[in-house]
């Protein structure tokens, strides 16, 4: 197939538009997440989702991706709300309660999965494709679940936009103003369940939270805005979600998941290498500057 | 209810992992005063400026902020300027802003009142030169005036303020104590955790000196006598309970 015929084919435009759209999500909300320092929320929630898959299709027995996503979420939210409450509760640090229950989860997952494939109709259901993501198999329904919640985070994103800003950058003094810091860190911590799960069938579970984190690490090197970052983040995923879907369906071998997390990291490591005044090489050459400087004086006296 | 006092705190107890740090904590600020809070590393400052603010929850006690023109009081907050990550992406104008946030409403930007009243609130500070930095480049001084200006957006009729003077060269440090005495004749009232003790009588008139409990609370020249300063400064640095 030649370019120019997979633009033209419905199935590959579908695939396309909702990787990019998935990327954008991702890479908003992973703005949040790298700033708030909970980069490995996102990689949490995505693991803990995976007993939910197994076990909304043991007690359904359907392979309709809407009922899977449910029990996703579900999983996701109650993983998400005991890693928040065992931090709150107890001594416990917020990575060892991420650890232990994104462990547990995953395994308890693996298990049910294990059990999910012995039955009759699991055989072709595609089950392992929320291991390692499956892009390909991505139809116009999906899509629109992905447009729908998209344009929800979307929309509560911007309704709280100032909230959120100093919520994230100084909670003592949000309080202090009288926002609801409570709620606002739930509200927060639900669009980003909501955005690894959308995201979990085409990406996988496994690498899910590279496109939360990539899209943000990338795009806080190169602005120093927080709507800039946002912005550039959301662009930055949906660039990547757009390549990787499109390279799955250039050559049809390719894993269409992994490849949209290798565009993800590429653009990451670009931008953590080449980005003026943050970027590695505009800092040692920064340094090399100093020193050669130091070296005239040196000679001067 | 009390004219002469901007709030009264009640048997106050705080405790971390129940451990208290403060026991039974009574201080009344008296209105239109510039207070010092004073005591060694780990008296229980910040606590205790945090838990009046309710930042953090209190094991008992209460605190009673009394009315003003008959309404609450704002109440206007200088964190430590540690407590936050400086290298979030924003610059001095989106900090100094963010203290307005409480006057706007839901999805409202800051309107042309707002931003003026910013402006000449970072020049009171001596940074309306540094108002489109990046946070992340400023030096410790610039960001207490940043954090400081952003209390003074919030046009409060209390301001707490925590080690204000941590940091900051001669110059800063006079601009800060004007600004106090512009404060104090505006009516407002001021509360700042001071460690300098030879400045202490220029720049304050209350002071309350604490080491988990209270030691002692008045007029700063009778509060800050050699005892009550050995009794407060004792030996440890704050590590007896
Ligand atoms: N989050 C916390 N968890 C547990 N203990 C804490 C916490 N914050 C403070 N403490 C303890 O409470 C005590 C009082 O701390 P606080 O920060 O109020 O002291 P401070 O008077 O402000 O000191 P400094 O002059 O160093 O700022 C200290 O012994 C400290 O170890
Ligand atoms: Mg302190």
């Amino acid at each position: 197939m030649n370019i120019f015929e997979l633009l033209c084919d419905h199935t590959v435009l579908v695939v396309v538009f909702g990787s990019a759209l998935l990327g954008m999500v991702s890479g908003l909300l992973g703005t949040f997440s790298v700033l708030r320092r909970q980069s490995l929320l996102g990689d949490g929630v995505s693991h803990a989702a995976l007993p939910g898959v197994a076990a909304a299709f043991l007690l359904t027995g359907t392979k309709d991706s809407g009922t899977l996503l449910l029990g996703a979420l579900l999983s996701g939210l109650t993983a998400a709300g005991l890693i928040f409450s065992s931090v709150k509760k107890s001594k416990v640090k917020f990575d060892a309660a991420l650890a232990t229950v994104m462990s547990s989860f995953f395994g308890l997952g693996t298990v049910l999965l294990t059990c999910a494939q012995k039955l009759p109709n699991a055989t072709q259901a595609g089950l392992h494709s929320f291991i390692y993501g499956q892009a390909s198999s991505m139809l116009e329904r999906d899509a629109l679940v992905t447009i729908i919640c998209g344009g929800a985070i979307l929309a509560v994103v911007l309704l709280l936009w100032k909230e959120i800003k100093v919520f994230v950058f100084d909670r003592d003094f949000a309080l202090q103003l009288g926002i609801p810091c409570g709620r606002i860190n739930l509200i927060l911590s639900f669009l980003t369940v909501l955005g690894v799960i959308i995201g979990i069938q085409t990406v996988g579970v496994v690498l899910m939270s590279a496109m939360l984190i990539a899209p943000a690490a990338a795009a806080r090197q190169w602005c120093d805005k927080l709507w800039l970052m946002a912005a550039l983040s959301a662009l930055f995923g949906g660039i990547s979600g757009a390549a990787g879907a499109f390279a799955g369906a250039l050559a049809p071998g390719i894993p269409t998941g992994p490849s949209i997390v290798i565009a993800a990291s590429a653009l990451a490591v670009f931008s953590l290498l080449f980005a003026p005044k943050r970027g590695v090489l505009y800092r040692i050459y920064l340094r090399h500057k100093a020193m050669k400087k130091e070296e005239s004086y040196g000679c001067g006296n | 209810m009390n004219e002469e006092y901007a709030v009264n705190v009640r048997g106050l107890t705080v405790a971390y992992d129940s451990r208290a740090v403060l026991s039974d904590v009574d201080i009344d600020i008296k209105r239109g005063k510039i207070t010092a809070i004073m005591g060694p590393n780990g008296a229980g400052k910040t606590t205790l400026l945090k838990a009046m603010l309710k930042l953090i929850p209190k094991s008992c006690g209460s605190v009673i902020w009394n009315e003003v023109d008959g309404r609450p009081p704002v109440i206007g907050y200088v964190p430590q300027s540690e407590s936050v990550d400086w290298d979030f992406p924003a610059t001095v104008w989106d900090v100094v802003t963010m203290g307005c946030y409480k006057r706007l409403g839901w999805i409202k930007r800051p309107k042309k009142e707002d931003r003026e009243l910013s402006l000449q609130m970072l020049k009171k500070m001596g940074m309306e030169k540094c108002a489109d930095r990046q946070i992340n480049c400023l030096s410790g001084g610039q960001q207490q005036r940043a954090f400081i200006a952003r209390a003074l957006v919030q046009q409060a009729d209390i301001y707490f303020m925590d080690e204000p003077f941590k940091g900051v060269d001669v110059a800063t440090e006079k601009t800060i104590v004007e600004l106090f005495r512009e404060l104090k004749k505006e009516g407002k009232t001021v509360v700042a955790v001071h460690h300098d003790l030879s400045t202490a009588a220029d720049y304050f008139d209350e002071a309350v000196l604490i080491n988990r409990r209270v030691i002692m609370q008045g007029n700063v020249k009778s509060a800050l006598t050699q005892e009550n300063l050995s009794l407060t400064y004792r030996g440890t640095t704050g590590g007896e309970p």
